[in-house]
């Protein structure tokens, strides 16, 4: 504890990431549309030591709430990651993600690989998938029925 | 029964709205008549991305045979479509002129665009490579009027189970019933994709065969679809292939006595003339059956919209 407090002191209000995978912290920022013209303050801790997971990253992100949308994108990064949202300095609420994605669908984060889905042309629509399996991760557009496989997803991540 | 808002998948409909489609086609056919003002004051937009004068002319007769009017385009090259107009756009466009669309779409998911933009009820014409529900719907129609009852049927499909597009349909409707048999006979190139056969496994029984003549005698329907020169990678491949999935006379020399072979249409020597004149040719009549299942199909739809 003394250590992450050192690099980053603690928010008034906003949402904590811990628990995500060493070095998978950039890619959660990607997916959160968070970049170098953010307003707010965002406080990024990479390969700390955990008791539980040897090397961890931590993402902290001030005045920022979690949709579910952006819950289950983190999830499919960092699925061992913990969430703390955090009111007025205190832990208003904590849980693991995994434990809050009750629908197996997703959308946003990957892009379809099938060149032929028409969610890869000019049209308003977001990309939605079923998650199929978590390891090795298999999973289907909603939209062409295309099953992407783990190695082919990382790609995109 | 669920809402039938929509067909762009089979997977849409339940097996109890199946059969009330080829229940509702047998009315139709037995007594047009009685359907000829289903849709009086009712237009159906027929929005074909990608040509088929086949699906579209069938559609538009169906509509007509109901009473309603038809309006369209069918030429990419004179509408607005090819110079980028989305899916969406256009079914939000048409859906203000109709109160049914019938779209075809070279895309894969274009099907779930459409209907995700559509006030009225979308049916797909055919999506890339991925479905084609009405014909599978017809398909079974077909099958139903000759031997009665689809459970029980041992089906063979035949030639291209990759890139056909009714393949995956014609599936996904054989694993709502308890008792259909299929066997899967396709060059190695052509085999059925594994997505299509994870989603029937345990559910259908199906298996991938060799050689059409070990199996052929077990047959009730064979259903033939094109082989295409251009899903292969060199010509020499095809060419090797290709005979064993022409069907002659001589193929059919040691079948059931009340077998019947099928193909959608349009064939390119994958069923030689000889056999039309056979007892076992039904492909005349199955794209006949598709004006009465695309009647069904409109009534129901239109019925619970
Ligand atoms: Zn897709």
């Amino acid at each position: 504890m003394t250590d992450k407090k050192m690099l980053v002191s603690k928010i008034d209000n906003g949402t904590v990431i811990d628990k995500i995978g060493a070095g998978m912290s950039l890619t959660i920022l990607r997916v959160l549309n968070i970049r170098e013209d953010y307003s707010d303050t965002v406080a990024v801790a990479i390969m700390v030591s955990s008791e539980s997971m040897g090397k961890k990253d931590i993402v902290k992100l001030t005045h920022r709430d979690l949709s579910e949308d952006e819950l289950k994108a983190i999830w499919l990064i960092a699925p061992d990651a913990v969430v703390s949202v955090i009111d007025n300095y205190k832990v208003s609420e904590k849980f693991k993600i995994a434990g809050k994605i009750t629908s197996n669908q997703f959308s946003g984060v990957l892009k379809c690989e099938n060149p032929s889905c028409a969610t890869n042309f000019n049209e308003p629509v977001k990309p939605r998938y079923t998650l199929m399996r978590r390891d090795p991760m298999l999973v289907r557009c909603l939209y062409c029925d295309r099953v992407m496989l783990e190695e082919n997803i990382k790609e995109q991540l | 029964m669920q809402n039938f808002n929509h067909l762009v998948s089979i997977k849409d409909i339940d097996k109890e709205m199946i059969e009330s489609i080829l229940k509702r086609a047998k009315e139709i056919e037995n007594n047009p008549k009685e359907f000829a003002h289903r849709m009086d004051g009712k237009i159906l937009s027929t929005i074909f991305f990608e040509p088929s004068t086949r699906t579209r002319l069938s559609f538009e007769s169906a509509m007509l045979r109901l009473g309603g009017k038809v309006l369209g385009f069918s030429d990419p090259k004179t509408s607005s479509v090819k110079k980028g107009e989305s899916i969406a756009d256009t079914i939000r466009m048409a859906h203000s002129y109709s109160d049914v669309i019938v779209m075809r779409h070279y895309l894969e998911g274009s099907g779930r665009v459409a209907s995700e933009y559509s006030k009225v009820p979308v049916i797909s014409g055919g999506t890339g490579i991925q479905e084609h529900p009405t014909q599978a719907l017809l398909d079974l129609y077909t099958m139903k009027k000759e031997f009665g009852d689809l459970n029980g049927l041992t089906i063979g499909l035949l030639g291209d189970l990759r890139y056909g597009r009714t393949i995956p349909s014609l599936l996904y409707a054989f694993a709502k019933y308890e008792n259909i048999k299929v066997y899967l006979y396709s060059p190695d190139q052509l085999r059925a994709r594994m997505t299509v056969l994870s989603d029937i496994e345990g559910k259908l029984d199906y298996s991938v065969e060799e050689d059409l003549q070990q199996t052929i005698g077990e047959l009730d329907v064979l259903y033939v679809t094109r082989v295409q020169k251009e899903r292969f990678p060199d010509l020499s491949t095809y060419e090797r292939v290709k005979g064993s999935f022409i069907i002659t006379p001589d193929t059919l020399s040691d079948v059931k006595e009340k077998m019947i072979v099928m193909h959608p249409l349009p064939r390119v020597g994958e069923i030689s003339y000889e056999v039309d004149e056979m007892s076992q040719a039904r492909y005349f009549e199955q794209a006949r059956n598709g004006v009465w299942t695309r009647m069904a199909i409109l009534d129901l739809i239109l019925e619970e919209n």
